[in-house]
């Protein structure tokens, strides 16, 4: 199942990214020692959403505000410089909205997903070590050199449904 | 003639993008009216002419499918074309909606040119 939703998940991030962002997104291989996430030194945004159908979890970004300006600005046909935090942090919210509910209507188009309404806001670097460690399927992205990091997280008790199934 | 539009969605960001779109795919806009969720749309109904609404489903306060339930029964606001602009992509989700009256649907992420090609079907339907 986790295979599943990991490659389902780059699919969906690579289409939003590239029809909405107009961004080329690139998975990071798992095997880089520091991902690009760890190196950045920008003010970081997370955003996450909740889902329950199925099984339920959140998905979690995490993206420096610069990446985020970037998409809103190329997403509303703005200058970066006409960006406002408040349209970035928007941004984000209609990311985790598109990345969501795409994510599981693809896998599965008969069942029904409740959404929960999405929430962004700024973290420290060690919000993002704590949630790092958390069970996940977590996969590092470079966005034209900047990074984003989605983490699916799935309720325990949807997991062993889903196994007994 | 130019056409009254009320886009419905709790993203700012989401409804400039949508204007954005709906005015470069060429259809003559009157006005844009905006509504950050279903309440407040129909609050925008009860005082200015709207032809058409293109909302979203997952908002908060009342919802996409909740905001046409009630346009429906409304003698004044069901024959208003309702096309869906979500990231919704269930089925049975979609039935429902269509069950409800809605024009059409278009799945985020969208190009223009899908808001182009459901608009200039909406409208020639009207206007045959």
């Amino acid at each position: 199942m986790f295979e599943e939703i990991q490659n389902a998940a780059v699919s969906v991030m690579t289409h939003i990214f590239e029809t909405m962002f107009f961004t080329f997104l690139e998975p990071e291989e798992e095997n880089e020692k520091i991902p690009l996430l760890s190196r950045n030194s920008m003010p970081l945004l997370k955003g996450e959403i909740g889902f329950r159908g199925d099984y339920s979890g959140c998905l979690k970004f995490y993206l420096p505000l610069g990446l985020a300006k970037t998409m809103a600005s190329n997403f509303m046909g703005l200058r970066s410089e006409e960006v406002s935090d408040f349209q970035a942090i928007d941004t984000v919210n209609e990311l985790c909205n598109m990345v969501c509910g795409n994510l599981f209507s693809q896998m599965d188009k008969r069942s029904v997903w409740d959404l929960a309404l999405p929430r962004t806001h700024l973290i420290s670097n060690e919000e993002l070590e704590r949630d790092r460690k958390e069970p996940r399927i977590m996969i590092d992205f470079d966005a034209e050199g900047q990074p984003i990091r989605l983490i699916i997280q799935i309720d325990p008790e949807g997991i062993q449904r889903t196994k007994r199934e | 003639m130019a056409y009254n539009v009320l886009v419905v969605d709790d993203s700012q960001t989401m409804r400039k993008v949508i204007m954005k779109s709906v005015m470069i795919s060429g259809f003559v806009v009157g006005e844009f009216l905006e509504a950050g969720n279903g309440l407040e749309a129909l609050e925008i109904l009860k005082h200015h002419w709207v032809d058409l609404i293109l909302a979203d489903i997952n908002m908060p306060l009342m919802n996409g499918l909740e905001m046409i339930r009630v346009l429906k029964k409304e003698d004044m606001f069901q024959n208003i074309p309702v096309v869906l602009i979500t990231t919704e992509g269930s089925e049975k989700r979609l039935e429902e909606a269509y069950a409800l009256g809605i024009k059409g649907y278009i799945q985020k992420p969208f190009h223009p040119e899908a808001i182009r090609d459901i608009l200039n079907r909406i409208m020639e339907e009207t206007c045959v």
